[in-house]
């Protein structure tokens, strides 16, 4: 069977990320690019990042690692020795991008600086990910996920209003930041097959996130209203002054789904909420609130003792039934209403298993199976590619070095001595 | 009037020369589109005030005042476009719905899967009319599978997906995550594909259709915790601000500032050389002989001690302040900004991230400008987002040659509403 045409077959990927922007290089491995990870000998200091496989941390078994990286082939390579210096600059003049993520001007001072770089090779699009960007007042800063979350303005509107703001607790900045510099490399990638010239692009972390805040931002420039955070109860300031504590997130039989209640004019609202209301008669609650003119009841006007009464009925309803039954019952009534799923709910969705999402890879050396997000976007023409394993440090040397760049094995031994590979 | 400048393609632009028709609404059809128009493409949003997109009826609003060409919220995701009003449930309306097509390199929608197909504007439809072309869907859901009909927002895919159930803390019900999350975690992955399809299509000549399930994208950046869970069958829990590997790490209370006493400062402790330079600025050098807090899982079974400590020195600073003296001794600190400090924020300011756009109705007014740098051909901010039907006329003229007569019989029947 012959295998389906890849879009981005043609080209080539050297990726020299940490683990900020890895994902770049993932994506574009999915689109069909070949994709070469570049770590320091003994391997990419990101590998120490858990979680693990089973729990046991090792190089080896770093799944954030094997995530991101999954798709890639790998060599090793020391940039700061003149011989490494040179191997790399080999590698560019065969490929198409360059990712990197390391401190800003790391790699200028090794001789490895965006003029050189495209001197080396006019038509490279060269792709930096960073905390904060290639320059700037804040390009030196240091900065985590956390910190990341903090600076691009998310955090403050995450969490319960009575003790500090919260992050999810999944990492992730790094993560987004990596599918940016994808969006970035593949637009320069587009004009260079136009021009025959590549350029480079800089991605900051700290303004992936800024791109998360909704219209956050934009309430505060045209209306001059602070948003802040709150949580499954919350608290809504009116422009009259007037607030109202509502909820965003209900509890059920086994855990929470989300749902906001509200009648008024807007049509799609107004709806929703009468065919839960006619759901709840129908299942034979005594006191599902069909008399309510709900077209008059919008949460936007609506006084705190006509919610709070209102509230007792759903919360009744919504604690019989758990947040499986209550989302699909919602689907087929066409009531805005979502489970608050757990991981497990996640992995156990009826809709992702018939989509046939979850990719299983082998990983001959964690002698395990594993179990992958598959396709974040299905093309039908040229499919989402399953990726290989991610590489072992300088799983591909031999191949890289010897079959691509023409080096013997002699070459391979003595750079491999040298500790420049 | 001469309104071809409006469709000159930006010379030097990535996607100059690039057509794109937009059937898409809300938030990730949209913002895909947008980045295309940021980086040169003619795109033209379709609209119909019979059934106007859900943002233009939501705030903010210019002076508080709604309406459909009053809400940033309606314009923000649409930079550089052009407006195009079109009743698509009338026949005249599509057949030059599908004129546009021809013209087109890319058609874009966001509807519940199928609402196009009913009108003949569906992806089977228009492979006939172009075989190249090139197509994207994105929906909450994807366009197969028992949930595909689930019509909701962000939010809704935030849930699904799991972000909610991980933010907040463990000793109370989730907090969930701000906003329509996923759908700012959506497009990157689209606009990434359909770029590559673009290319490909230019190689071979062949077009394609996209799906995208926001949900299915989104749960990319949850990967690490999903390939555990499916290994180990332990699920992430969330767990307010602690890190599996770092402490401390967490979000301490400043000085008021700004008029305001909800301030915070986020720090994260990597390695012994963050801790020892933490220690040394807060004052607490004793922390580093302590050999009882070498390794983190020492310092995380004395966290509240160490947080207080903390704590009673952030307490006298305010964020910036105490974020600029961490940062100076290698430190990762940062304040928690709110929106307003966005805007003054000096690195996004370097960085360009806000564009003050003239909008037709609501005058100046902010965007977010794309988040990646190009250093020859940078995103272009040329236009603010359209009124409704803001180019219909020019698009009529220019695009599908139509004359002022024919435009004004239309105009009659409805099919511009």
């Amino acid at each position: 069977m012959s295998e389906a045409p890849a879009a981005l077959a043609p080209y080539r990927v050297l990726d020299l990320t940490g683990a900020l922007g890895a994902l770049a290089g993932r994506v574009l491995a999915g689109l069909g690019a070949d994709v070469i990870k570049v770590e320091r000998p003994g391997g990419d200091p990101a590998r120490a990042q858990g979680p693990f496989f089973q729990h046991e941390p090792h190089p080896h078994r770093s799944l954030s690692w094997i995530f991101a990286n999954a798709g890639k082939r790998g060599v090793t390579l020391d940039p700061a020795q003149p011989r490494g210096r040179a191997l790399l600059f080999r590698l560019a003049a065969t490929s198409d991008f360059l990712l990197e993520s390391s401190p800003p001007g790391r790699l200028a001072a090794l001789g490895l600086s965006d003029e050189q770089l495209l001197a080396a090779n006019p038509a490279l699009v060269v792709v930096h990910i960073s905390p904060f960007g290639q320059s700037g007042p804040y390009r030196d800063f240091q900065a985590t996920d956390l910190v990341a979350w903090a600076l691009g303005g998310q955090l403050y509107l995450d969490g319960d209003d009575d003790r500090a703001p919260t992050r999810p607790s999944a990492p992730q900045t790094e993560l987004l930041a990596g599918v940016h510099a994808a969006a970035g490399a593949v637009t320069a990638h587009y004009l260079r097959t136009r021009t025959g010239r590549g350029q480079s692009v800089d991605i900051a972390a700290q303004e992936c996130v800024t791109w998360t805040l909704m219209i956050a931002a934009q309430v505060w420039d045209v209306s001059h209203i602070n948003s802040r955070r709150g949580g499954a109860v919350r608290t809504a300031q009116r422009l009259d002054g007037s607030t109202l504590v509502h909820r965003v997130l209900w509890p059920c039989k086994d855990g929470f789904v989300l749902w906001s209640l509200s009648g008024g004019q807007a049509a799609g609202t107004l709806a929703s909420t009468r065919a839960l209301v006619r759901w709840m008669a129908e299942e034979g609650m005594a006191d599902a609130p069909t008399e309510v003119d709900w077209s008059q009841l919008s949460a936007a006007v609506m006084d705190q003792a006509t919610y709070d009464r209102l509230s007792a009925p759903f919360l009744a309803f919504f604690a019989s039934k758990s947040k499986r039954e209550l989302f699909e019952g919602s689907l087929a009534r066409s009531i805005q209403l979502a489970a608050v799923n757990e991981i497990a709910d996640v992995a156990a969705s009826p809709q992702l298993a018939e989509r046939e999402y979850w990719s299983d890879v082998a990983h001959a050396y964690l002698g395990a199976t594993l179990r992958f997000p598959g396709a974040p976007v299905r093309l039908s023409r040229t499919p989402w590619r399953t990726p290989r394993p991610a590489p072992l440090p300088g799983e591909h040397n031999r191949e890289i070095y010897g079959d691509l760049l023409g080096l013997s094995m002699d070459e391979l031994r003595d750079l491999c001595a040298a500790g420049v590979v | 009037m001469d309104h071809r400048s409006l469709f000159a393609p930006p010379e030097g632009m990535p996607f100059a020369g690039i057509k794109v028709v937009d059937f898409a609404w809300v938030g990730v059809g949209p913002i895909v589109a947008r980045h295309l128009a940021d980086f040169g493409a003619t795109v033209l949003r379709v609209e119909s005030s019979t059934r106007p997109d859900t943002l233009r009826l939501a705030p903010p609003f210019r002076d508080g005042q709604p309406g459909l060409d009053r809400s940033a919220f309606g314009a923000v995701y649409n930079t550089n476009k052009l407006g195009l009003a079109l009743n698509l449930r009338l026949p005249r309306a599509r057949e030059l719905a599908i004129r546009l097509v021809r013209w087109a390199d890319i058609v874009t929608d966001s509807m519940t899967p199928g609402s196009l197909a009913k009108l003949g504007l569906g992806y089977e439809d228009l492979r006939r009319v172009k075989p190249e072309i090139l197509m994207y869907s994105t929906t909450q859901m994807g366009q197969t599978g028992p949930y595909r009909d689930f019509g909701g927002y962000g939010q809704h895919g935030a849930s699904t997906a799991g972000f909610h159930a991980l933010t907040g803390w463990p000793d109370r019900a989730p907090a969930g995550i701000f906003g329509a999350y996923t759908d700012f975690v959506a497009p990157w992955f689209l606009y990434t594909a359909l770029v590559a399809a673009l290319d490909y299509r230019d190689r071979t000549g062949e077009g394609q259709y996209l799906d995208e399930s926001q949900v299915e994208a989104a749960l990319q950046i949850l990967g690490p915790a999903l390939l555990d869970y499916a290994a180990s069958g332990q699920a992430l829990q969330r767990s307010g601000n602690d890190d599996a590997e770092m402490t401390p790490h967490g979000v301490f209370p400043c000085a008021s500032d700004g008029g305001s006493d909800d301030r915070w400062l986020a720090i994260a402790v990597r390695d012994a050389a963050d801790w020892a330079a933490l220690a040394a600025v807060i004052g607490r050098t004793e922390w580093v002989q302590d050999e009882t807090l070498r390794d983190t899982a020492a310092r995380r079974a004395r966290s509240e001690e160490l947080a207080g400590a903390i704590t009673a020195w952030t307490r006298q600073r305010t964020p910036h302040e105490a974020m600029v003296v961490l940062q100076a001794a290698g430190v990762p600190a940062g304040a928690v900004q709110t929106c307003e400090e966005l805007f003054a924020d000096p690195q996004l300011l370097h960085r360009g991230h806000w564009w003050t756009l003239d909008h037709a109705v609501m005058g100046p007014h902010a965007y977010d400008a794309p988040a990646w740098k190009l250093s020859e051909s940078p995103a272009q901010p040329r236009r603010a987002g359209p009124t409704l039907g803001q180019h219909t006329h020019a698009i009529c003229h220019e695009i599908l040659g139509l004359g002022d007569e024919a435009i004004a019989e239309l105009t009659a029947e409805g099919v511009f509403e």
